[in-house]
Parts: C-alpha cells; sequence; structure tokens
C-alpha cells in the first residue's frame, strides 16, 4: 500500500519542521480517521479489514509522533536518516552542571517552599524556551547533529518541568 | 458480459435489517437493548435489570438471572455472583486483589481457575457465557429472529486478558461479536447523540464492581478518547464489605450468618441511603439501622479513592480542570448521594446524570451496534485509547515500555531483537501490561517463544517483533526474522489466554448433550460469514468495480462471486469457508486498489486541508 511510505508529515500535509500547526493537524488526523478506521469497515471484506486495521494504526502512529515535541524532533532526525545509539550521552560539561544541580533541588524538594520551586520552575521554563531558538536555528541549517544535542536537552527540562509542576500541585 | 442484476421485489427493506444488541455485561446486573424506531430494553421477569447470577441446583442444573435469584432460596442449591471481577485473572491474582472471595477454586490450570459447586467446575468464561445465552435467549424469544450481532462493553481498565476472556465467553455462547466498547465510552454516545452537546467530558462511571474514568472530547459525530484510568476491582462490592464487616462488628447476633446473606442486608441499607437518611433492615429480631452520616464516613475512603483516579485521568489528558464541561455519572453506585456533592466540590463543574445510569452503556451499545450493522447512516466515530501500557520483560525483571497508555488504538509497534549465542534458534519474549518498573508488578500476557531462528552469529539475527492493538483494545503479535533483507515468518506461539482450538473444545463440551449443535452452529457461523463477503464485494462492484476493474480481472472476481453464492444454501460449512477464501484471495488486489484510490483522494486534498 503507498500510504505507507508516506512521512507524517506528508500524510497530515504538514511542512517538515519542528513546529507544526495543531488545529491542522488535528483536523486532518479525524478526517483521515473518518475514513479509516476499522469500525467504518465492519461489514467489509476480511482483507480490506486488515487495510483499514494497518491504516488507522499507521494514521494513529502518526498523530502520536507529531503532537509531541520530542517525538516529533526525534521523527525529523529519523527521516534525515540521522540516528545515533541511544547510549551515547551528551558531552557537556555545563549541562552536566546543571544536571547535578536538578537532581540536588529534587531529592530535597519536600524542604523547599512553594516560592523556591516555582523559581526554579520559571527558570526551568526559560530554559526551554532558549533551547527551542537554537534547535529552529539548527533546523534551519541543517545541523542535525546540533539539533539531536538540542532534543536530548530537551528531554530533561521537559522531564523536570513536570516534576516541579507536580510539586506544585497543578494539574 | 456479465448480466445485471435485479434485486428481488418482494424482499423488503426491512428484511435488511439486522437484528443487533448492545449488551452491557454488568457485575451485579446486565442490561440488552435494541434500536428499531426507539431503544428497547429486553426483560426478564419484566425487569430490564438482568441478575448476573447464577443458580445450580443439587442435580446440577443451572439457572440464570431472575430465575436464579428465586432458585437462591433454596438452601441446597448454590448461587455464583459477581463474576466480572475475576474475568481473565489468574488464581494468584485473585488471592493477590480480591480477599474476600466468596468460592472454592480449583486452581489446577493456573490460568483458568474453576470455581467449584458440587460436582460442577465452572471458569469465569463459562459462567459469563451462560449469562450471555441467557441475555441472547431473551432477545430472541421476545423478538422471534436469530440475533445477528451484539456489541459488548468492557470496563476501559480491562487489560488485554479480561477482553479477550468476555470475546470468548460471548463466542462460547454463540453470540457474534460486532465489537467490544468502552463503557465510559459508551456512556458517551448515549449522552452525545442525545444532547449533540459538544466540549470536553469527564465520565465517572461507578459500577457494581469496577470503577472506570474516561476524559473525552465530542465534536461533530467525533468522540475522541484523551485518557482513561480505573480500578478493575473497586465497585459497589467493596462497599457492601465494608458494611458487611460494620454489621458483624455492631451487631453480635448476627455474627453468624452466612457471607451472601449479609451481602444482601448491606445492598437493601445501602439503597435505602440513596433516598433517606436513616435505613433499617429488621433480620428476625434484629433492626440494623445505619445513617447518612455513618455510612458516609464508612465509604469515603473508597469515594476518595475514585477521586484521585479521576484527577490523575484529567491530568494525564492534558486538560485544565476549567476546561472541563460535565462530568457524565454513570453506574448504579453513583446513586450514593456523597458522591455528586463532593465531585461538585472538587472539580466545580456541573453534574450530567438526566439518562438512567444504569441503562445509559447498553444505551450507547445499542446505538454503537445499529450503526456498525449499517442498520442506521448515523455518522460517528469512535477514537479509543489503549488502557495500560505495553511492554516486554528485559534483562533484571524490568519493563520496557512498547506501547504507552493512553495511545489512540488501533496502534502497531515494532521492536527489534537479536540472540545472545552463536546459532541460538529460539527467543523467549515475556509480553506483560502495566504501568510499573517491574514486571512483576504488571500483569503477564504470556510468553512468546520465536522458532526457528536461522543459524546465525549472535547479535546478528534481526527479529522484528509486531504488536498490533486492534480498536477493541486487544493485542496480537507476530514476528519476522529480515537480516540481510530477507524476510521470513517466524511462529509465535502464545501461552496465553485460551487457544482457538481450547474455545472449540469448550464449544464442543457446552453442546455435548447435543451433538448436531455444534454442526448447526458451524453451518450458521459459515452462512452469515459468507453472506457478509457476498454483500460487502456486490457492493464494492457496483461502486467501482467497472471503474477499477477490466473485463478479465471482473470476470475472475465475478465467477467466484457466484461459486460462493451457489453453494452458501448446501448444508457444508467447509465447503463455504473454503469458497470464502477463495474469494476474499481473488479479490485481495481489487480490495488494495479501492484503498489506495479513496487514500489518494483524500490526500490529493478533496477532504485533507492542504499546505498554506
Amino acid at each position: 500500500m503507498d500510504i505507507f511510505k508516506k512521512n507524517y508529515f506528508d500524510l497530515f500535509r504538514l511542512r517538515i519542521d519542528t513546529k507544526i500547526d495543531p488545529d491542522r493537524l488535528e483536523k486532518n488526523y479525524k478526517l483521515l480517521q473518518e475514513q479509516f478506521h476499522p469500525d467504518k469497515y465492519a461489514s467489509a471484506t476480511n482483507h480490506e479489514k486488515r487495510i483499514a486495521l494497518q491504516i488507522s494504526s499507521f494514521v494513529n502512529d502518526g498523530y502520536r509522533t507529531l503532537s509531541d515535541l520530542p517525538e516529533r524532533i526525534n521523527y525529523i532526525l529519523k527521516i534525515n536518516n540521522f540516528e545515533k545509539d541511544e547510549s551515547i550521552t551528551l558531552k557537556d560539561e555545563d549541562f552536566l552542571h546543571e544536571q547535578i544541580e536538578y537532581s540536588e533541588f529534587l531529592i530535597d524538594i519536600e524542604n523547599k517552599t512553594n516560592k523556591e520551586i516555582s523559581k526554579k520552575h520559571i527558570k526551568n521554563s526559560d530554559k526551554m524556551i532558549n533551547l527551542l531558538a537554537v534547535l529552529d536555528k539548527a533546523f534551519v541549517g541543517n545541523n542535525f547533529e546540533e539539533m539531536w544535542k538540542c532534543l536530548s536537552k530537551l528531554r530533561f527540562y521537559l522531564k523536570h518541568g513536570k516534576k516541579l509542576s507536580e510539586a506544585m500541585g497543578d494539574i | 458480459m456479465s448480466l445485471l442484476q435485479i434485486s428481488d421485489p418482494d424482499i423488503s427493506k426491512k428484511d435488511l435489517v439486522k437484528f443487533v444488541v448492545g449488551i452491557d455485561l454488568g457485575t451485579t446486573n446486565s442490561l440488552i437493548a435494541t434500536i428499531a424506531e426507539t431503544l428497547l430494553f429486553f426483560e426478564d421477569q419484566k425487569s430490564p435489570m438482568i441478575p448476573s447470577i447464577i443458580n445450580i441446583n443439587n442435580k446440577g442444573e443451572i439457572s440464570v438471572g431472575q430465575k436464579a435469584v428465586n432458585a437462591s432460596n433454596k438452601s441446597e442449591n448454590y448461587n455464583i455472583s459477581s463474576i466480572k471481577r475475576i474475568m481473565g485473572l489468574s488464581a494468584a491474582d485473585i488471592e493477590d486483589k480480591l480477599k474476600n472471595f466468596p468460592y472454592e477454586l480449583d486452581v489446577s490450570n493456573e490460568k483458568l481457575p474453576l470455581i467449584k459447586v458440587g460436582n460442577n467446575k465452572l471458569s469465569a468464561i463459562d459462567i459469563s457465557s451462560k449469562i450471555l445465552s441467557h441475555l441472547k435467549d431473551l432477545a430472541e424469544k421476545k423478538e422471534n429472529k436469530r440475533l445477528d450481532g451484539a456489541v459488548i462493553t468492557v470496563p476501559a481498565y480491562f487489560n488485554d486478558l479480561q477482553r479477550q476472556a468476555t470475546k470468548n465467553a460471548a463466542k462460547l455462547s454463540g453470540i457474534n461479536i460486532l465489537r467490544l466498547l468502552n463503557e465510559p465510552t459508551a456512556a458517551a454516545i448515549a449522552y452525545g447523540l442525545e444532547s449533540k452537546s459538544t466540549g470536553t467530558f469527564v465520565v465517572y462511571d461507578f459500577g457494581g464492581g469496577t470503577f472506570d474514568v474516561s476524559v473525552l472530547t465530542l465534536e461533530k459525530g467525533i468522540f475522541k478518547v484523551l485518557s482513561t484510568d480505573g480500578d478493575t476491582c473497586l465497585g459497589g462490592d467493596d462497599i457492601d464489605d465494608i458494611i458487611c464487616n460494620w454489621i458483624k462488628d455492631n451487631y453480635t447476633s448476627l455474627h453468624k450468618t452466612n457471607y451472601l446473606s449479609l451481602k444482601k442486608i448491606a445492598c437493601q441499607l445501602k439503597e435505602q441511603l440513596s433516598y433517606d437518611d436513616i435505613a433499617e433492615v429488621t433480620v428476625d429480631t434484629t433492626v440494623i439501622s445505619l445513617n447518612v452520616d455513618k455510612f458516609n464516613n464508612l465509604v469515603n475512603k473508597i469515594i476518595d479513592r475514585t477521586l484521585d483516579i479521576t484527577k490523575n485521568a484529567i491530568k494525564e489528558s492534558h486538560q485544565r480542570i476549567s476546561n472541563i464541561k460535565d462530568i457524565i455519572l454513570v453506574g448504579g453506585s453513583t446513586r450514593i448521594r456523597c458522591i455528586k456533592s463532593k465531585l461538585k466540590t472538587e472539580f466545580k463543574c456541573s453534574i450530567l446524570n438526566d439518562i438512567d445510569p444504569d441503562k445509559v452503556v447498553a444505551h450507547g451499545a445499542a446505538i454503537q451496534a445499529n450503526i456498525l450493522s449499517g442498520n442506521c447512516k448515523e455518522d460517528i466515530l469512535l477514537l479509543d485509547v489503549l488502557p495500560l501500557s505495553l511492554g516486554i520483560e528485559t534483562y533484571g525483571g524490568l519493563s520496557e515500555k512498547i506501547i504507552h497508555r493512553n495511545t489512540p488504538i488501533p496502534i502497531n509497534a515494532k521492536k527489534t531483537f537479536t540472540t545472545f549465542k552463536d546459532g541460538q534458534s529460539k527467543l523467549l519474549v515475556h509480553v506483560i501490561q502495566g504501568e510499573r518498573e517491574m514486571v512483576e508488578h504488571c500483569s503477564s500476557l504470556g510468553e512468546f517463544i520465536l522458532n526457528d531462528i536461522p543459524s546465525m552469529v549472535s547479535g546478528v539475527p534481526r527479529i522484528v517483533v509486531e504488536f498490533q492493538v486492534d480498536a477493541d483494545g486487544i493485542l496480537s503479535v507476530t514476528a519476522t526474522e529480515n537480516i540481510s533483507g530477507v524476510s521470513s515468518s517466524i511462529e509465535v506461539k502464545p501461552s496465553y489466554g485460551l487457544s482457538d482450538s481450547e474455545i472449540t473444545k469448550m464449544i464442543e463440551a457446552s453442546n455435548s448433550s447435543a451433538k448436531g449443535d455444534v454442526f448447526l452452529r458451524k453451518l450458521n457461523e459459515s452462512k452469515v460469514e459468507g453472506e457478509r463477503v457476498i454483500y460487502a464485494l456486490e457492493q464494492a462492484l457496483d461502486r467501482d468495480g467497472n471503474d477499477l476493474l477490466n473485463a478479465t480481472e471482473l470476470n475472475l472476481i465475478t465467477a467466484a462471486l457466484n461459486d460462493l453464492k451457489n453453494n452458501i444454501s448446501l448444508k457444508d460449512p467447509e465447503k463455504i469457508n473454503k469458497l470464502i477464501i477463495k474469494l476474499e484471495t481473488v479479490s485481495e488486489f481489487y480490495v488494495e486498489r479501492r484503498m489506495n484510490r479513496s487514500i489518494k483522494s483524500m490526500i490529493a486534498g478533496k477532504g485533507i486541508d492542504d499546505i498554506l
């Protein structure tokens, strides 16, 4: 089937980019599922059912991948044939210090005031904004090595941002 | 030249309408509904609430539903209730999760424990299938028609094994399952189509044995589940147990009362408290009295747990609480009055409960059955999610997640494995479901053995295992070895659940009294399937056969089609099955052409939004 050769950006008629229009993704996702969801093939032949199941799964995986920022960046690297062994870690001393600082903060989080946590959270968000700017620049310049580095950092900031939000008790 | 086919004018449109139902297979009660012109619930002795109870008398005769309740007054009879709580559970799971499990078990098959009643031994699948058969009989007798299919609901938080068990019970009862539908999603359909409202909703489904919560958005007929959470061992039964213990602690005269009688009293007290501030039940000379404050106190912990689960589901959905439009209440246990006030205080949104919370799930399932059967052209689409992550065991008993929970389904994922030793020909893949890090804290779905791996140096083979979850939330696994670009299929032996041959054996055993039944059943199944395939292909050919096929191709398909049509009334299921497979095989290329065409027309920008 031709559809499986498409990359996910083409599938949803989106430009390959680190930023996407979520409304367009949502709209096109629903249009595709309205056409190919297995429920629409309940009385079809078994082969048609199988294909519908495969296409619907493919569309769902595409939607899942493009909806999530780190997954989306990872996918851009993948379609550009830039793949790195996951066991390779970043050699960035400043970042290493930051990681240590974060883990020390989180170990002792119960003794931190809301103000301290909130301050850390804002700092985390600022870091992420800066990082996204670097990432976009790397993407425009086809610098996949740099994008890969940004991705590792981004995952770290997202994970800690989540932990800090949880500590502040908001949903 | 192919001949024109003109339909028989005597076959009115009414004959083409399929008789399909929605079934809410509940812990305490089950319901079965259909939609013809209006919604209709089939009744058992004038009640749509059909007790999920079976009774076995000293002769080994089984009665189900209301009859079972009536028969249960005889002391020599055995009653089995709340069987849904152990669906798909292993003996160890039962021991682990259900402290008050009241029946004696035969655990010789660890994966399929049997309940011992007198000389009978029955699995949860057997018992559920008896309940389903009873529901089917009630509907078929009332309508005087053969049932064509059913949508059966399951708790959203049911894992793969629990879903498989439900499907197997339906197979055993001879019901053609159109779909397994998650209970909160079913409720949302009933509400969504009644009110035509749009927005984000929380479905809070607190039943007899299970608690489920789903967060979903509703827009122009699309029901999109964002997240789901729950506890398949938390329900009205647990509240009854707490009251039972309270009765034992406070009324010494009732110490020796058996569990099932105590439970009945507890249930009466609980139900009275849905309306009154004080409930009283008299047993012999003792008056048991419970007031609403004390009751709220007793159940507080359970209700708080449901609120925590609800909060977690909202968090997972990435929605703000302020975005939630309404909370839809489903399940008999939501009649507990303090639930409403607690939900209002906690989430500050309005409560929707205008559809009877006991009936709303079967109602939604009936709507979905009607749509799937093609009886109505109502355009709705359900996008559901995987409730629990799927993973595999890695070194050190750790779980590596392959598909995360709350991923939209259907979904597939691939994982590549390799060998550890030179010339290794087998690989064992342990598939698990659950959120915890350690394998022992997750549910084991089973071990798959990959056989016949070609002899190579360790680390060289590339074995790609594909995990496919269908729209019912059920997993299947296939594997291929594709080193040097050559794909060859590898046999995957599942060791969990029940194999097709085991199901066939169970069907045969259950019909052993009437051997002819087994044959008739096979024949009927083949005919139904054959008719479906004929109908599907005729419809397709009618629409685009001339556009997509040349004369030779058309003849090829028409010949196989006619072959099946000419033989479908034979009393030969084997032959019918062969002809179905033949027809499906010769039309594969045509089906693919049709699918490719609809993809092209969609992506060519006819439907889909283009890049600006």
